[in-house]
């Protein structure tokens, strides 16, 4: 076993010992990953290919998958059991089946089919009362395992966070202001530019795009299009809002950064960034820890609204990583999340500035002293700006 | 051809599929429906795609449809809210904040106002936790499955999701022969060609084609073929004399196909021609056996029975196709358990896996609709019953 599931083995345990339970059922597809390291990336689009963790705090893990997975599971370096059920059954009955077996005379289990679909966590709930077990929902507990991040965790995260802003930046570097690029091609080389520094190839949300000119009016632009974006072109002096995604490990990153098409801003570019600076210097002051998310979120609306920077009414301002790409705690009204030491939190700036939207993402470890940013492949006090031909 | 030029629905078109939408639903005497699920929403809106949805990068969405009233609201949060408008999209949109604890009760006080009486859910995408949201948000509710409904409906295609789902099929396929063209020239030049670039190719040109996006991407080559999926080392190269299997999905304004491709670098032996052609008499055997009435599991027996009598063996854990439309996968699935009959209008891919000289999988997947007078093929644009060689120099293939 390696640190990583080492780590997460004493959290997982910690949930135990705090249920009074010696199995859990698993079926968030991100839980799952969490807990045995197993990651199917075409799962999420495939639920009808039920997956199911069997965790045990006497014994190794199991796995119930279909068939056709079993090889990509045991390219991982899960060491417990993978059953399998074969295509001449329904996946979920076949699913069901294995499960049925595999908790007989099990007592008090616990489970996160809170977060399952209602199918799912009605079959394993309907699973564990046949069996004549005692359900506990545990989505909490591993939620609350999973936003702290343990050390081998905030490594990898820090890796794949630094060799993405790494990459933003070596395709920044080929723009030059005066030869036009289409949003496509832009997106494109983002995700070479990511790949070239030996990210591994994934598809669906690992993906980038490049957004630029008048279109960053939207978040998402070039709709249905996210990925690849359109073929507006780039003008001299026009913003960039560069997005990356990328998984290393099974953790992700999630950046943005901003690039000019020339080798200054204009007074309304330097007007927006400016902000974004000041507004990530606002975010930054105020996470600390033992606060909770909600409380610093409008701590953070106050000094924003003190210093006239113009973000974006109940749009929340971070977000976590960590399996998925985006987690709690979120930086929002709601979230009463305690902000504590190991969380990894995205900030997400965002601001509107004359009706262009801008948006610069840095991650940040939360430490006893604050946070410290773990993507700074540049110093992001300045976007990047492109050199004119020479 | 002109209908190939058309990659989104038009206003008719769209009003046909809700005109569908609502006679079916009507007959199952559903009011009002909500759903959360992204196939479920692209499919009753219309067209609406919003990025991700399923592996939750960005928070829920939900579309509402109300039957009594005509009423179509769509629920997000605020990064979302002009993807509507982009897409010309005419219904109401209501964006909610995360104002509450969870973003699961923000969107459900959001919605509560426009929910009463009994509601359609769609059971398998909505968490347990959403519906306790709902339930907690609202008074008078009573939340009821329709998923069997909703795969009912899916399954028959329009004319106009065929032609998306044919013009999806042409944009993945120039997508893979770009692949293979920048490829070819390049893949022995194990200093600048890596394997993950020839995927990478695909999701570089499905894009430049008019893809909106992709979602598997799979390169797999020599032993490690043996496997369906699998890591491809950042450093993996070509080599001479080897299988080269691509596994993907992309789709076009929210209609999806899945594709397999099988070549072979360099010149191939006997031995690996006659493995290719073995597979595409099982993959037309299969062609052979589908005709509206049989069962999808009759397929998967024809094929099982021509395995036996010409004595090639195929990879039996994994069924040889399956439907597609806004999702990725779905029913009719050619695989033992699936007793659904097919019917004129499904449209589904199909490709057996089947094994090379060294245990390795081989697939060639196509897309195809099924008509009166049989499947007819989708993924037209260049045939592959005859095995691609991939020829390598070290010529530099920008």
């Amino acid at each position: 076993m390696n640190n990583l599931a080492n780590e997460i083995r004493e959290k997982i345990n910690d949930i135990y010992i705090r249920n009074g339970i010696e199995t859990i059922i698993l079926s968030d597809l991100y839980n799952i990953q969490y807990a045995t390291g197993i990651k199917i990336p075409c799962s999420h689009a495939q639920p009808d290919l039920v997956m199911i963790a069997l965790l045990n705090k006497n014994d190794e893990a199991k796995i119930i998958l279909p068939e056709h997975w079993v090889a990509s599971a045991s390219q991982t370096k899960f060491d417990g059991e993978l059953i399998s059920y074969k295509i001449d059954q329904d996946p979920f009955d076949a699913a069901k089946s294995v499960l049925e077996s595999e908790i007989a005379g099990t007592n008090n289990i616990g489970s996160d089919d809170d977060v399952a679909s209602i199918m799912t966590s009605r079959m394993i709930e309907g699973v564990i009362k046949d069996s004549g077990g005692n359900k506990l929902s545990v989505s909490d507990d591993i939620m609350e395992e999973r936003v702290i991040k343990t050390k081998a965790e905030t490594h990898h995260i820090q890796s794949i966070s630094l060799k993405t802003d790494h990459a933003i930046n070596g395709y920044f570097h080929h723009l030059i202001a005066d030869r036009s690029k289409s949003s496509m091609s832009i997106s494109e080389n983002l995700r070479i530019h990511s790949l070239e520094r030996d990210i591994e190839i994934e598809g669906y949300n690992a993906c980038s795009r490049g957004v630029l000119g008048q279109s960053i009016e939207k978040i998402w632009a070039y709709a249905p299009a996210y990925g690849f974006a359109s073929d507006d072109f780039t003008e001299i002096g026009d913003t960039i809002i560069a997005d990356a995604m990328n998984n290393e490990r099974g953790y992700w990153s999630n950046s943005t950064r901003i690039g000019i098409m020339a080798d200054d801003m204009n007074a309304d570019q330097e007007e927006a960034y400016d902000q974004l600076v000041k507004l990530r210097n606002i975010v930054c002051e105020n996470l600390t820890i033992n606060h909770a998310a909600n409380q610093i979120y409008m701590d953070i609306v106050n000094d924003a609204e003190t210093q006239n920077i113009a973000i974006i009414e109940n749009h929340r301002l971070g977000f976590s990583v960590g399996v998925s790409a985006m987690e709690p705690p979120f930086l929002s009204a709601g979230d009463q999340t305690q902000i504590e030491e190991g969380m990894i939190i995205v900030i997400d700036g965002l601001i509107e500035h004359k009706g262009l939207l801008y948006r610069s993402r840095d991650t940040v470890v939360i430490t006893d002293n604050g946070p410290e940013i773990l993507n700074w492949y540049k110093d992001w006090r300045e976007p990047y700006f492109a050199l004119n031909t020479i | 051809m002109s209908r190939m030029k058309e990659i989104s629905f038009s206003k008719g078109e769209q009003e046909e599929l809700l005109q569908k939408i609502t006679q079916k639903l009507s007959g199952e005497n559903v009011d009002n429906i909500l759903v959360f699920g992204s196939r479920n929403i692209t499919y009753l809106s219309c067209g609406l795609v919003f990025p991700y949805l399923d592996q939750r990068v960005i928070h829920p969405v939900a579309y509402f449809y109300s039957l009594e009233t005509g009423k179509r609201v769509l629920f997000c949060t605020y990064e979302l809210a002009d993807i509507p408008k982009q897409l010309d999209w005419d219904g109401e949109v209501v964006t909610y904040s995360l104002n509450e604890k969870t973003p699961e009760l923000s969107l459900a006080k959001a919605a509560a106002s426009y929910l009463q009486g009994e509601i359609a859910i769609d059971e398998k995408y909505t968490t347990k936790k959403q519906l306790s949201a709902l339930t907690s948000a609202t008074k008078n509710t009573n939340f009821i499955g329709i998923d069997k409904t909703l795969e009912e409906l899916k399954i028959i295609k329009t004319e106009a999701e065929v032609r998306l789902l044919e013009i999806a099929g042409r944009m993945g396929d120039r997508g893979f022969i770009s692949a293979l063209n920048h490829t070819e020239g390049a893949a022995l030049d194990a200093l600048s060609y890596p394997l993950w670039e020839y995927a990478e190719r695909f999701r570089v040109h499905a894009g430049e084609f008019g893809g909106s996006g992709v979602g598997n991407i799979s390169v797999l080559k020599g032993t490690a073929a043996r496997e369906l999926f699998g890591p491809c080392p950042p450093r993996a190269v070509f080599d001479d004399g080897e299988f080269v299997r691509l596994e993907y999905s992309m789709y076009n304004h929210g209609y999806w196909i899945t594709g397999s491709r099988t070549v072979y670098v360099g010149t191939p032996d006997e031995e690996a021609m006659k493995a290719y052609q073995e597979n595409q008499k099982l993959k037309n055997a299969a062609l052979e056996a589908i005709e509206i009435g049989k069962t999808a599991s009759d397929i998967y027996d024809a094929v099982v029975n021509k395995s036996k009598s010409l004595d090639i063996p195929f990879w039996q854990d994994i069924e040889m196709g399956h439907g597609i439309g806004t999702s990725e996968r779905e029913g009719p699935f050619f695989a033992p358990y699936d007793k659904t009959i097919l019917e004129e209008g499904m449209v589904f891919c199909l490709g057996v896996y089947t094994y090379g000289p060294s245990h390795e999988l081989i697939c060639d997947r196509d897309v195809y609709h099924l008509t009166k007078n049989g499947p007819e093929l989708l993924t037209w644009y260049k045939t592959y019953d005859q095995l691609y060689a991939m020829f390598g120099t070290s010529a530099r293939h920008g």
